[in-house]
């Protein structure tokens, strides 16, 4: 590498004192980005990653400023230039990539035209030429039709489909610098691989090089060849990523890659004995109502289809599908938060949809919920004690003393003592999350359904939760429907797993052998865009 | 699409139906024998009952209304018990003035409200922003007669620019007709253009926060090309609801200004038939503004998907 | 928490209506009602601040009382349409089916009359009285409120907690009361503040229209319907009843603002 093509020095952003006091988000950054090189910038949420790759094209929202320091982009300082300049730089040399491909297109444009915009502006090009590009370029992005695509408004294509256009769109105008903010961090794990691996192989024969803003190291392992480590708004680490990732130099870089989940032994030895029957589905399937049209509805959507599932007790069954495959629909379902459209699911022997009133309470203290986004499952109003107390009001014999110490020794169980009179929105991701565990298992359940649990948090806070899980789940013995689209979470944590794809179950059983031997074509494909780190033991022999 | 469209247009029919009921339940709640109302106190038995089977009132609540709403489809909507004009005439007449006031003053307080919600969203937090959210809720906080009233003060009575009193149709003298219309008209735009602004400044503050605004600025698009190609379409779909609802709105609220200016149209025409218990013209007025208000609405919701295509999937 | 312009302003403006209603129950300058032929259309002074009308009776008066009026007016109308939309709305958007389509459309065909309108129908059938004057503007508003209370309730129960709550084994009722209606109540407290606003406008305009409380009683609207013919003559009769409304709803209106702000969950850190 001789001389860079992007060189931050000593960057500084603080937020706009106009609106409270100021504070320093990111502090003296600096690193380089040579010519078609690909490089990853790596850091958990409030890390100041995002704001770092916004503030080189200062496309920072209103609330942060720069304060200090150059942006070098091949000869010229993007921190001098004027805003006439900039727009000059802007799409025609950097082009940017943005997180979620549900709000990066405007909902109010055909797709041609907002291809067509960068082309016009800084290429001048008639309307044919354009077009010609166009049609070319989604081509590259391997959109099935593209003269329709043109056409069509953004919201009727798939996120993976989206992000393919935004690719489109941006690499357009051959960029020096794509800057791509965590681009796939919506997409499911298939959809995540596609857009990556066309994403990497579009800047090399284009000669673009990469700035990919994420915060999964398995991704920054597969594509990057340089990584920066963002802590706090502090630079914590850099290096040839191979260096980076076997051998940190740094503690917290460390820590990131130790909170990665890895195969535990649990999975390698299957308890052979499984418990008594706890919860059996059998062939059930869901269906959604149909879409209301001018006659009454269309057909109902089927979203599970006879599938039979079952569950022992203390066992720790994965669900594992990808966005849209029905394993949300089917933990609701088994909880008869769903009316089944056929089939029956019991529990402990009894068909659930025949219960009486009694029935139905014994049946909800035994049966509870974790669900995926920590913010909307709890009551913003709720005080986290009356938030896990919640479930005790339904438990027959337990007094105002009987229930406060249950409260108290559950909160010290999830790690959460003194916090029974916080709100909510006083609290960090992970532990409303923790919460919401608290809740679910304070009526000593002896089936928790986790839909996604640790999804929606940051990676370091993830391995704290899946402990914490995995911890509760041993002293409490609930069995657990852990449902999830991490295979390197199944591997570290379930018993068992079934693999669901178009509202069906295409696989399933013990989880080392499905791992070591899968059978279906989706689960390989699954596991095969697994990503991975090149020291990190195989999940599987067949997913190396 | 299409389907969208053909289900907004059914969905109008019962909304209509029940304006329909709505109406005929409300003027038969009046106290006191219609008839009587109509002939006055001193009436004789006689005609009282002669009138009644004119009006179909010996008839069963339903028959009636189906009688009713017969003879509105058909245009007819009875005589006035004042003047002994059709009533569906008289509204006609009334309702060319009004309609043009409220047309031309909403589409000036939408005009201004987009370039005000733009510009005050685009400088959020600075003095334009402060300028323009304070005009804004200052103006929606004046009652539209009362500014009606200065504003006459003003330029009709001290600066003696416009005529004070009165009304000369457009067909008889154009010019004169223009400078009559021009207070009610400013007085309209200026008070309705606080709420519009508002709206706009808020859903323009909204999309301006979107990752589309700021891919639109990542391509190197220049401030006003973001504003008018990418926020303005996306920020105005809210706030054109908000039109068709003021649209709807002001034909209630015209009366008043009409009042101001001694205009001689729809508004006023209810009030003095309210005043006057001319039932037959309430009536008509009622229905009539009903029907106007769903047509609007409909015709709003038709336009929207221009604005935003994705509701015409849902 | 800093005190935003938009909280202080608009207290200062409603905390000064509230003080001039109190101060007019145990005092004001004049008899509201007692004519003085011997100033009429006096010019504001010392001893008439605001001027005297054409019956020589005191406008500063006559407005002190009026602010009474239409204050207890607006706070009757926004009390009961909240309370009845909330309970309307609620019940709408718990129940959902068939009943929440059947009210929902008779809802919406309410609001196809211009509240004004609506409201003069309604004095139409009752008579202009001070009493048919909040019940004709209650029916006229209680549909937009339960179409706000409405859209709150359905978003409401959307949300992940409601689910929780079902999980805990917690009856549907008892949700309703637990989590929705607490969550649904920020936005119906900015809608009431919207509404009393609206209300004293409407009141007024209805007055204004020889439609609203029957005079003598001092009304703002009144006040300013009876100045007209004195407008070339005696304009301070015009002003100062406009002032006072305007005032009112720059005040209430602020302090909805301000209220909005405050309750808005995208503050929240």
């Amino acid at each position: 590498m001789s001389r860079a093509l992007l060189e931050v020095k000593g960057l500084r952003l603080e937020t706009n004192p106009r609106r409270g006091p100021c504070r320093t988000v990111l502090q003296d950054l600096s690193f380089t980005v040579g010519a078609g090189e690909f490089v990853a910038l790596v850091g958990e949420s409030g890390s100041g990653k995002t704001l770092a790759a916004r503030a080189i094209l200062d496309l920072l929202p209103s609330g942060v400023r720069r304060t200090g320091g150059s942006i070098r982009l091949a000869d010229r300082d993007l921190a001098q230039l004027d805003a006439r300049g900039l727009r000059a730089v802007r799409g025609s040399e950097v082009g940017m990539v943005f997180q979620e491909p549900m709000v990066s297109l405007n909902p109010a444009m055909t797709v041609g035209r907002q291809l067509a915009e960068g082309l016009q502006l800084h290429r001048g090009l008639d309307a044919a030429a354009v077009r010609g590009l166009c049609l070319q370029m989604l081509a590259r992005v391997q959109i099935r039709d593209p003269e329709a695509c043109l056409r069509a408004y953004p919201h009727e294509f798939s996120g993976g489909m989206r992000q393919r256009i935004m690719l489109a769109s941006v690499l357009l105008l051959k960029p020096k610098l794509l800057i791509a903010d965590e681009p796939t961090t919506a997409l499911d794990t298939l959809s995540q691989r596609e857009v990556l691996d066309l994403m990497v192989e579009l800047a090399r024969e284009d000669q673009v090089a990469t700035l990919m803003i994420t915060h999964d190291l398995g991704l920054v392992a597969r594509y990057a060849q340089r990584i920066v480590v963002l802590q706090a708004g502090r630079l914590v680490e850099t290096g040839e990523t191979r260096q980076v990732l076997s051998a940190p130099a740094e503690p917290y870089t460390r820590q990131l890659l130790a909170a990665r989940p890895r195969a535990a032994p649990r999975a390698a030895a299957p308890a052979l004995d499984r418990g008594p029957m706890l919860l059996a589905a059998e062939k059930v399937s869901v269906a959604y109502l149909g879409r209301p049209t001018l006659w009454g509805r269309a057909a109902p959507q089927p979203v599970v289809r006879d599938v039979d599932l079952s569950l022992s007790a203390g066992e720790i069954l994965a669900l594992v599908g990808a966005s849209g495959s029905g394993k949300s629909t089917l933990g609701r379902a088994v909880l008869g938060l769903r009316p089944l459209a056929s089939g029956a699911v019991r529990f402990e022997g009894e068909d659930i949809a025949g219960l009486d009133v009694a029935g139905l309470r014994r049946f909800r203290a035994a049966a509870q919920l974790v669900f995926q986004d920590p913010f909307s499952s709890l009551d913003p109003r709720q005080r986290v004690g009356e938030v896990v107390a919640a479930p005790l009001r339904h438990l027959p014999g337990l007094g105002p003393q009987a229930r406060r110490e249950r409260v108290a020794a559950v909160l010290r169980d999830v790690g959460l003592e003194g916090f029974a009179d916080r709100l909510p929105h006083q609290m960090s991701g992970g532990q409303r999350q923790r919460v919401a565990i608290a809740r679910a298992v304070i009526s000593r359940p002896r089936l928790v359904v986790a839909d996604e649990p640790v999804s929606a948090l940051d990676m370091t806070i993830q391995a704290q939760v899946l402990d914490l899980l995995r911890t509760l789940q041993a002293d409490y013995g609930f069995a657990c429907l852990f449902i999830t689209h991490d295979l390197s979470v199944v591997a570290q944590l379930a018993d068992r797993m079934a693999v669901m794809e178009a509202g069906r179950i295409v696989e399933s059983g013990f989880t080392s052998a499905v791992l070591a031997a899968p059978q279906h074509a989706y689960t390989r494909a699954l596991l095969a865009a697994t990503p991975r780190l090149p020291g990190e033991p195989a999940l599987s022999a067949a997913g190396a | 699409m299409l389907p969208y469209l053909a289900k907004r247009l059914l969905l109008t029919i019962p909304t209509l139906g029940l304006v329909a009921v709505i109406v005929f339940v409300l003027i038969r709640l009046v106290p006191g024998d219609p008839a009587v109302v109509m002939l006055g106190e001193g009436a004789d038995k006689a005609s009282i009952l002669a009138l009644h089977r004119d009006l179909g009132l010996d008839r069963p609540f339903p028959v009636q209304f189906l009688v009713w709403v017969g003879h509105a489809v058909r245009g007819d909507l009875g005589t006035s018990i004042a003047t002994g004009e059709p009533v569906a005439g008289l509204i006609v007449e009334r309702f060319q003035l009004t309609a043009a006031i409220v047309l031309v003053a909403v589409g000036l307080a939408t005009a201004l409200a987009i370039c005000g919600g733009l510009l005050a969203a685009w400088k959020r937090d600075t003095a334009w922003d402060l300028g323009v959210v304070g005009a804004a809720t200052l103006l929606l906080s004046v009652p539209s007669f009362w500014l009606g009233l200065m504003l006459l003060m003003v330029f009709g009575l001290r600066l003696g620019w416009l005529p004070v009193v009165g009304y000369v149709p457009a067909t008889e003298n154009a010019r004169l007709a223009l400078l009559f219309l021009v207070l009610p008209i400013a007085t309209l735009t200026l008070t309705e253009s606080g709420v519009l602004t508002r709206m706009m400044r808020a859903s323009a503050i909204d999309v301006l926060g979107l990752d589309y605004v700021t891919h639109a600025r990542a391509k190197g698009l220049s401030e006003l090309t973001v504003l008018r190609r990418h926020v303005f379409p996306n920020a105005f779909a809210p706030t054109l609801t908000l039109v068709g609802l003021t649209l709807g709105h002001l034909l209630g609220g015209i009366a008043v200004i009409e009042t101001v200016f001694t205009l001689p149209g729809l508004g006023r025409l209810m009030v003095d038939a309210i005043l006057a218990r001319d039932y037959p013209v309430v009536q008509g007025c009622l229905l009539s503004t009903g029907l106007v208000y769903v047509l609007i609405n409909l015709a709003v919701d038709l336009i929207y998907p221009l604005f935003d295509p994705r509701v015409a999937v849902a | 928490m800093r005190l935003r312009p938009n909280a202080l302003i608009g207290g200062l403006l409603v905390g000064a209506l509230l003080a001039v209603i109190a101060l007019g129950l145990v005092w004001t300058p004049y008899d509201p009602i007692a004519i003085d032929l011997d100033h009429p259309l006096a010019p504001p002074s010392w001893r008439h601040w605001f001027g005297a009308d054409e019956f020589g009776r005191d406008v500063l008066s006559r407005a002190m009382v009026g602010a009474r009026i239409s204050a207890s007016v607006a706070a009757e109308t926004v009390a009961v349409a909240i309370g009845a939309g909330t309970v309307i709305g609620l019940t709408a958007g718990f129940l959902r089916g068939w009943p929440d389509r059947a009210l929902m459309m008779l809802n919406d065909a309410m609001l196809a009359f211009p509240s004004l309108l609506l409201a003069l129908a309604v004095i139409a059938v009752l008579g202009a009285s001070r009493n048919g004057i909040v019940l004709a503007l209650t029916l006229a508003y209680i549909p937009s409120v339960t179409r706000v209370v409405r859209g709150a309730v359905l978003s409401i129960r959307e949300r992940e907690f409601i689910e929780a709550s079902k999980v805990s084994g917690d009856s549907p009722l008892y949700t309703m009361a637990r989590h929705v209606l607490p969550n649904a109540l920020p936005p119906v407290l900015v809608l009431a503040t919207g509404l009393f606003g609206w209300v004293v406008l409407s009141e007024s305009a209805l007055s204004f229209l020889g439609v609203g409380v029957p005079p003598p009683a001092p009304t703002w609207g009144n006040m300013l319907a009876a100045s007209r013919p004195y407008m070339e003559t005696a304009a301070w009769l015009s002003i100062a009843p406009g002032l006072c409304i305007a005032a009112t709803l720059l005040g209430v209106n602020m302090l909805g603002d301000a209220l909005r702000d405050w309750l808005d969950p995208r503050d929240a850190p």
